[in-house]
């Protein structure tokens, strides 16, 4: 802790498979996970993160590294300060490329962000995830989510019946 | 701060971000990580245990971030992802999804019309303002499909009831009705203990409460009421009015139901219900007699409208006990009766007017400044074009006899789901 004033104190995240990321303790702090860890002294060398993988770990971080807040990333109000239009124009457009993915990457992201608590990265691949819900017939929202269809026929129909009214 | 549901770790709950905080709490005592590995695996293994027998939501995720995500979906798209498979069918006909999508502020307000149509067929159709578009909704059960002088409220954010009124078949009815708006279907409910149409109706602390109003076969008019709690699902006497009375308007302010309507022999009278109490009491105080139709209680204040077409709106000033004028928005659109303001019902924290010809338009009470016309009368005229409820002959009926004519709005809600 003794570097903390120095407002550029480097955290060391460590994957299972062996991978060593060393970041700004600002940039780790995005997660409230790793915040909490620190906070509570936890953190004083390196933090191992279980069940994420050096690829999506990187990715992670790579998404923190952006979106941690520009200005006054020394204190612990930082991740208030509000961005100006035009930088959370620039974010909105970087986010659209990041998420970029297949499948199982934005599943994997799903779980990464779920158990660092990044609230952002949560919200963008769910939201993503649910997008390509929105304006597909059924069945390519079935084949997308490779979901089995379950119903028999009669059942489906049932159902069928039952939005009609919906449908129109 | 919106929370998430997590399913590895729960420590991250009573989150301090005071920064001092930790000099005075030795780091072992509060450390963290060592909770973490024990907590997520035995989360993991009683999930597993419980996937074993089905199919997950989303093959690749669990559960649990598999809801997170489907929470999100738009309300239109609800009726799609029914049909996708049985589990999912399952998910959005339970509580479970609608309490997270409410408590993660997904859920979405649509605008419910009731209107009489010309051949004097009750229609209901929903506006999703989100999307902006017009949706058919399944048609109202057969005995409401002609009926008159029956009352309409939702309880609970999402079930919609109509109560009471009569039909040429079965004379006045102590029929209730409602429909939930999960599983978009109608269901019966407990039956009234009296028949009654024309009465008064509100909605207080989630109970539901009738009064006065007319039945077939009695000359007078109705002094009795009644109250319907939907977690008893049962309907108790509450005490009768002073006098028996035909409501035709009424608010909930301040705790109490005032009432105004005509008795027996056609005179104005006025009554105010105190459900604490279970206590009728007569009332002329200004509220009372400034109060017009539509009116709503929002946020805790009264409002009614000013001018029929609610370009102006009036509200009650509760301290000096005077109406005073709350907004001239300065666009009369005329006082024809197609843009007459047929209710004011609360949308998205706003006040929402409607119109008998659709249009909708939204006041916010921050900023009365604000106003914001949603174009849903030209959608409406589009919408009903393309429906397939209107036959050849109805179509060249209504381009014979032009626009006006065209509904009668008698009732509008709004439903969260």
């Amino acid at each position: 802790m003794a570097t903390r004033e120095a407002g550029k104190k480097m955290i060391m995240l460590k994957s299972p498979d062996g991978m060593e990321f060393e970041v700004e303790e600002a940039v780790a702090m995005e997660s409230q996970t790793i915040r909490k860890m620190i906070e509570d002294d936890c953190a004083d060398t390196a933090i191992l993160i279980p069940n994420i993988n050096s690829k999506i770990l990187s990715r992670v971080i790579e998404y923190c590294n952006k979106h941690v807040p520009t200005t006054g990333a020394t204190g612990a109000a930082a991740s208030d300060t509000v961005a100006p239009a035009a930088l959370a124009e620039d974010l909105k457009i970087w986010d659209a490329e990041f998420i970029k993915v297949n499948r199982a990457t934005r599943f994997d992201l799903i779980q990464a962000a779920s158990y660092l608590n990044i609230k952002g990265l949560l919200d963008l691949t769910s939201q993503t995830t649910i997008d390509t819900i929105s304006d597909n017939s059924l069945e390519e929202i079935r084949s997308f989510l490779s979901t089995k269809n379950d119903y028999l026929p009669e059942e489906e129909q049932t159902i069928r019946r039952e939005n009609q009214w919906a449908f129109q | 701060m919106v929370e998430y549901v997590s399913c590895y770790c729960r420590v991250d709950g009573g989150l301090k971000t005071v920064v001092n905080a930790r000099k005075f709490v030795p780091g072992a005592r509060l450390c963290m990580q060592s909770d973490v590995k024990p907590n997520k695996r035995k989360s993991r293994t009683s999930r597993k245990e419980r996937c074993r027998t089905q199919a997950p939501l989303l093959p690749g995720l669990p559960d649990d971030l598999a809801i997170s995500c489907l929470m999100r979906v738009p309300r239109v798209e609800h009726p799609n992802l029914r049909l996708v498979g049985k589990r999912w069918s399952r998910l959005l006909s339970g509580n479970y999804y609608y309490s997270l999508r409410k408590k993660f502020g997904m859920a979405e307000e649509w605008v419910y019309v009731f209107k009489r149509d010309r051949d004097q067929k009750i229609s209901w159709h929903a506006f999703d303002p989100v999307h902006q578009l017009w949706k058919s909704l399944p048609p109202v059960p057969p005995e409401y499909s002609e009926a008159v002088g029956f009352g309409c409220a939702v309880l609970s954010g999402c079930y919609l009831y109509l109560f009471g009124g009569k039909n040429s078949v079965r004379g006045s009815m102590r029929r209730v009705v409602f429909y939930n708006t999960r599983t978009n279907k109608w269901h019966r409910a407990p039956d009234m203990l009296r028949k009654r149409h024309f009465f008064g109706s509100c909605v207080i602390n989630n109970c539901l409460y009738v009064a006065g109003g007319e039945c077939e076969g009695i000359q007078r008019t109705l002094r009795s009421a009644e109250v319907y709690n939907p977690n008893r699902n049962r309907w108790s006497c509450i005490t009768e009015m002073s006098i028996g009375m035909v409501p035709f308007i009424g608010v909930v302010y301040d705790g109490k139901w005032f009432l105004k309507g005509f008795d027996s022999h056609r005179q104005i009278v006025s009554e105010v219900y105190l459900p604490t109490s279970n206590m009728w009491s007569t009332t002329g105080n200004e509220l009372v007699a400034g109060l017009r139709n539509p009116s709503i209680s929002f946020n805790g204040r009264l409002y009614s409208v000013d001018c029929r077409d609610a370009c102006k709106l009036r509200v009650y000033d509760g301290d000096k006990g005077l109406w005073t004028r709350f907004i001239d928005s300065r666009r009369h659109l005329g006082s024809s009766r197609s843009f007459e303001a047929v209710a004011l019902v609360s949308l998205d924290g706003k006040i929402c007017v409607i119109r008998n010809n659709m249009g909708i338009t939204l006041v916010d009470v921050c900023d009365p400044t604000t106003v914001i016309e949603i174009d849903s009368a030209r959608m409406w005229e589009t919408f009903a074009r393309k429906g397939q409820h209107r036959s050849f002959m109805a179509n060249l009926w209504s381009t014979i006899a032009g626009r006006h004519l065209k509904t009668h709005i008698i009732h509008c809600q709004v439903l969260q789901v």
